[in-house]
């Protein structure tokens, strides 16, 4: 391995590094800082997740789902991997609207539900096979559907921000379409 | 061939730095050297990820649950608590003020309805000294009765009448009430006994208007005991003369003295003109003498009112006086 691979290797682990620690601040912001309004709190993870699925692809967005679903894990203290199953679904499940333009603004609006969705049946399965088996329609009116609505407010705003930071960082000017 | 690109296109390749150096190969076919690297370029490179990925995942948790990763998670756990704990707090503290805030909608409709609860609380309490006060003159009102052969209406006094000319009062009960023109009216001050304080000179439904007995126009008979010997007068008002009562008419061979007790001798009707109804029942306590004084051939006396009647809030009238 020469110099400048091994440099490169280790930038990008230094990269890497920087970007676990990065989620795991974020899932510690969102295990115990975010507020809960009515019981129901913002899945930051699963948000950001879903934007970088749809505006950098799923490889990059698929190691943000393994950072931030072990660091969910860890502040929550669920079985590990758990949540990083979870996000993978969600990112998957985000791929099946590569036929829209990331420029659209629907993308995130269809996005964000598709991937809560994913998301919390995953996130259920394993809890079932894990833990205990769940009462569906519970778990849907406890969970699901207050998550995918504070999900589905959010989405728009931060797929408006990660873009235009994204766009920004490669000088890009942002053009929408209705 | 991104990497073939930027190395031939490099200024000055081959000279300088990279002079006697092998020419490097562009990266695309150092990865292609390696069997487990899959190209970029590969279609299935990303599904090929996102599976390693997710076996990854399952590994760990297949892993945590066989408790294999139970040190190490254990030692995460322990690193990330004080920050979990710190984070916490600081969320509950933005939270409380963040509730506070969006509770002054709330906390202001709870401050209206507490104010609503005071002040029907103080109403309450205004009403429930009415009710002490008046069953505090109820039981006066029965223990005078107990004593004297007296029928009595207790009425509050709703006005002074404000006319410096004459002394009036008027009281919030009238003929519905059985008052009558004529009737004698009696009141209590601190230790007093139940004296006389005027008589009921005009009658409405509802209302009625005493005349005091401190009045210029008011004179009422009575009787003066001194030793037991009774003496007839007239108590007579002195307002108007800058004075309160004053005992007229006593026959000089009567005999009267400071601190004698002065009592009405139920003759009012026959000396007043005026209040032809007049019904004083006899021995209602009017005051004591203070001073004696002669008046041609008779004596007078300065006179000191049991009760004031310019301070009663609440009298009593006396409907009847049944022997």
């Amino acid at each position: 391995m020469g110099y400048s691979q091994r440099r490169r290797v280790e930038e990008q682990l230094a990269r890497e590094l920087l970007l676990a620690l990065s989620l795991l601040a974020t899932a510690l912001i969102q295990t115990a800082l975010l507020p809960r309004p009515l019981g129901a709190a913002l899945n930051l993870l699963l948000l950001l997740t879903i934007c970088q699925a749809l505006l950098a692809g799923p490889v990059s967005a698929a190691r943000w789902a393994l950072y931030g679903g072990i660091s969910l894990d860890l502040c929550a203290s669920t079985a590990l991997g758990t949540h990083a199953l979870a996000l993978l679904a969600a990112v998957l499940a985000t791929q099946t609207l590569g036929w829209l333009n990331r420029s659209n603004w629907l993308l995130p609006l269809l996005a964000a539900p598709l991937g809560t969705l994913a998301y919390h049946l995953v996130l259920a399965a394993v809890a079932a096979a894990v833990v205990a088996p769940i009462d569906p329609r519970a778990y849907a009116l406890v969970a699901l559907v207050p998550d995918l609505l504070v999900t589905l407010v959010a989405a728009l705003p931060t797929y408006m921000t990660m873009r235009a930071l994204a766009g920004r960082r490669r000088g890009e000017v942002p053009i929408d379409v209705y | 061939m991104k990497g073939t690109a930027l190395h031939t296109s490099l200024p000055g390749s081959g000279r300088g730095l990279f002079r006697g150096l092998p020419p490097p190969q562009p990266p695309a076919v150092m990865i292609r050297d390696r069997r487990l690297k899959i190209p970029q370029s590969s279609p299935y490179r990303t599904p090929t990820l996102l599976l390693a990925l997710v076996l990854l995942a399952l590994l760990l948790l297949v892993l945590d649950q066989t408790g294999r990763l139970g040190p190490l998670r254990k030692q995460a756990e322990a690193v990330l608590s004080p920050a979990l704990a710190g984070l916490t707090r600081a969320g509950d503290t933005v939270s409380a003020v963040g509730q506070t805030l969006g509770d002054a909608d709330e906390l202001r409709a709870e401050l209206a309805a507490l104010r609503d609860e005071n002040s029907h609380l103080k109403a309450e309490n205004i009403e429930a000294e009415a009710l002490r006060q008046e069953n505090a003159r109820l039981r006066e009102q029965v223990r005078i009765e107990q004593e004297q052969p007296w029928q009595l209406l207790g009425v509050a006094v709703s006005a002074h009448t404000p006319d410096a000319g004459r002394r009036v009062l008027q009281l919030g009960a009238g003929s519905e009430q059985g008052v009558q023109a004529g009737m004698a009216v009696i009141a209590r001050e601190g230790s007093s006994p139940p004296s006389l304080v005027g008589v009921v000179e005009s009658v409405g439904p509802h209302s009625a208007s005493v005349l005091l007995i401190t009045d210029y126009s008011s004179a009422v008979s009575a009787l003066v005991y001194h030793a037991g010997t009774p003496v007839g007068g007239i108590v007579q008002g002195q307002w108007q003369r800058g004075s309160r009562l004053q005992l007229q008419e006593v026959p000089r061979e009567g005999t009267i003295a400071a601190g004698d007790l002065v009592v009405t001798a139920g003759l009012t009707a026959a000396l007043n003109e005026e209040l032809p109804r007049a019904a004083i029942p006899p021995n209602v306590p009017i005051g004591t003498i203070e001073t004696v004084m002669l008046a041609g051939r008779a004596q007078a006396a300065e006179m000191r009112p049991f009760v004031d009647p310019d301070r009663v809030r609440y009298v009593w009238v006396i409907l009847s006086a049944g022997e």
